[in-house]
């Protein structure tokens, strides 16, 4: 299984840790973003768009939501899966448009598991 | 320094009170002795006094009116006692007024001895009600049964009185003669009058001294002024002397003085304490708006210092958790390695567990019950096994359903409801490390030991027990039997919540073991709700 990814999140080694399992496991790293700024400005360059897009919800300057909502505003059919600690965070998330949840701390095969069931779905 | 000021204050005014009625006294009787009695023609006294004395009636029956309206205010056995015997006092005052020469002339039973007795008996009441008054309690609570009872006596006394010296004349010894003057018995009732005007003054103002009670200092002035009405009356030769005119105004002065101590000790110092009170109340109220706002802002800040705490940790533990298990998928550990990679992650897990239940715990601490919208438990315990198989794709899951088919199963707890059962699916499958999961899902209606309806959702997981310090802080923390405590094991916190605020019970327990197998099973009841009226009502049990 393969798919391309983006990884958002301000903590270099939750950026770390994600990259090394997805690459381990067969996905495709486009890259990665430590701000919303960065991610949206990054998102834009990426031709063809990444499939899932791993975003966290406390970001410095703008939350993951309203990164999310400008990407889906460059791209209506991105699709974003977000990782938190914020179990709040949850229900804004999904309401704004996101594919899935996961509540950190997470371990690989749960973050493994989540994230093949949202490939598979987008390659059926 | 105000008590010195204010004991300062009514001194002097008794002081200046004594000497303005030693003056006046001291004139009409200085005039009185050198130019001979003054007298007034019949129609000028008559108008005058029964102007006066319709001025003291007034006067009495308001001392009574104000003591009797202002019931519960004031708290004085001895303010009611004075009450009571004025009421009886203007009825007296009534009876000398009506039975006066030229007015009921008349009736066979009036004489001017049933005029005098009338006033003679009133002054006597008078300083008699107000000795007896000074001994009574001042601080002791007038019950209802207390008014009852002065009113009812002073009714009966009077009316006992107006008999017996309106029809039982003869049996009295005549105290006013008709040629204008008092008989020596007359005389003798006068001196007794001014005698005990006198000890009432000697009484009120050592009493004042030890009590300290402001009606005091104005009976006690009051007294001073009706004991120079006294003298007048003791002096005047003709009942139509200026000396007697000059009686019934010290007397009139004199009920004046004591209405004003009953109005300030029965409406004015009660409502003063009521405004201040108020004032104070607002003040107060003020302050506890204050500090609610203070502490809202304060959790507020707790929560998030806790949010970042919990965003940090769990950064901090999602690596180690995630190469903990890169470690045990591959094939380069030692056995021992792989034992203390696997205690690595156990500890990281729990740490990771410990940091999202402070959260919900925090969280359910914050939420409103208003926020406890109802929830169909049947659809949501679908949609969360369906969740949990999809993050858990390696597993082996197999589960047999028992959910009610034709009727929603509503009850309190909105999505906290649906969190506090995925974490017991998620922690069912999780506590499984290899094999199949086999889970049994039930859901029915019961009714609780109180006998009140509820829902009860029982996942009993087959083949797995829970350890007995589990048990242990489960039954602490949720079972409102046990006592609510709240430790580290703050898991499904929002159903502490639910429980608090909607009654219900969550529990766990493990099974009787088989020969073949030891099961467990995880229980929630709560309350039916049938709409969202019943939910924000609360179906307290």
């Amino acid at each position: 299984m393969t798919g391309r990814m983006f990884i958002v999140d301000d903590e270099r080694t939750v950026v770390e840790t994600l990259r090394e399992i997805l690459v381990m496991n067969g996905f495709d790293v486009l890259g990665w973003a430590y701000s919303g700024e960065e991610a949206v400005r990054k998102y834009a360059s990426f031709v063809p768009p990444p499939d899932i897009v791993i975003m966290d919800y406390r970001l410095p300057a703008k939350n993951g939501v309203e990164v999310m909502a400008e990407i889906l505003k460059l791209d209506p059919s991105a699709r974003v899966l977000f990782v938190s600690a914020d179990m709040n965070a949850r229900s804004i998330a999904l309401a704004g448009g996101a594919v899935g949840f996961i509540l950190k701390p997470f371990g690989m095969r749960e973050f493994l598991a989540t994230v093949q069931t949202l490939v598979r779905k987008d390659g059926s | 320094m105000a008590l010195l000021g204010s004991r300062a204050r009514s001194y002097s005014m008794l002081l200046v009170l004594v000497v303005a009625c030693a003056s006046v006294f001291s004139l009409v009787s200085a005039v009185e002795t050198t130019k001979g009695p003054t007298t007034i023609s019949s129609s000028s006294f008559i108008s005058a006094h029964t102007s006066l004395q319709l001025l003291s009636i007034s006067a009495s029956l308001s001392i009574f009116g104000v003591r009797w309206t202002s019931g519960r205010l004031t708290e004085s056995l001895q303010s009611l006692f004075i009450g009571g015997a004025f009421l009886s006092v203007g009825l007296f005052h009534l009876f000398h007024v009506l039975s006066y020469p030229g007015l009921l002339e008349s009736s066979p039973y009036i004489s001017s001895d049933v005029t005098t007795y009338f006033h003679v008996i009133a002054r006597l009441v008078i300083i008699i009600a107000l000795l007896a008054a000074a001994f009574l309690p001042f601080k002791r609570p007038a019950e209802v049964s207390d008014s009852i009872m002065i009113i009812l006596g002073a009714v009966v006394f009077t009316l006992l009185v107006f008999y017996v010296v309106v029809f039982q004349a003869d049996s009295l010894p005549s105290i006013y003669s008709e040629n204008g003057r008092l008989t020596s018995y007359g005389r003798g009732f006068e001196y007794t009058s001014v005698f005990l005007f006198g000890l009432g003054i000697l009484v009120y103002s050592c009493f004042r001294r030890v009590r300290r009670q402001s009606a005091h200092s104005y009976i006690a002035a009051a007294l001073v002024v009706g004991f120079f009405g006294e003298l007048c009356f003791s002096l005047y030769s003709l009942a139509s002397n200026l000396v007697n005119l000059m009686a019934y105004c010290f007397e009139f002065t004199s009920f004046l003085i004591l209405f004003l101590a009953l109005l300030k000790e029965s409406v004015t110092m009660p409502f003063g304490w009521l405004a201040l009170t108020w004032r104070m109340h607002e003040k107060d109220q003020g302050r506890l708006e204050l500090k609610t706002k203070e502490a809202e802002e304060a959790r507020l800040r707790a929560q998030a210092h806790l949010d970042f705490f919990a965003h940090d940790v769990s950064n901090i533990i999602c690596p180690i958790v995630s190469y903990a298990e890169m470690l045990l998928a591959g094939n380069d550990l030692t056995p021992q390695q792989r034992k203390h990679v696997g205690t690595i992650l156990k500890q990281a897990q729990r740490g990771g567990a410990f940091v999202a239940n402070l959260r919900r715990l925090a969280d359910a601490e914050a939420v409103s019950p208003d926020a406890f919208v109802g929830i169909d438990l049947g659809r949501v315990l679908l949609e969360v096994e369906g969740f949990v198989r999809s993050t858990h794709p390696t597993k082996i899951i197999s589960t047999t359903q028992a959910l009610p088919v034709d009727t929603q199963a509503i009850a309190p707890g909105g999505e906290h409801v649906e969190g506090v059962l995925y974490e017991i699916m998620k922690n069912a499958v999780e506590d499984v490390p290899e094999g199949p999961v086999r889970l049994s899902i039930t859901l029915r209606q019961v009714r609780n030991e109180h006998g009140k309806r509820c829902w009860q959702v029982c996942i009993t997981q087959f083949d797995h027990e829970f350890p007995p310090e589990t048990l242990a802080e489960a039954r602490v923390i949720y079972d409102p039997r046990w006592g609510i405590g709240r430790g580290i094991a703050s898991s499904y916190s929002f159903c502490l919540s639910i429980v608090s605020h909607f009654g219900g019970r969550l529990w766990i327990e493990n099974l009787p073991k088989t020969d073949k197998t030891q099961n467990s099973r995880v229980t929630i009841e709560l309350p039916t709700a049938d709409t969202m009226m019943d939910l924000s009502r609360g179906d307290q049990t």
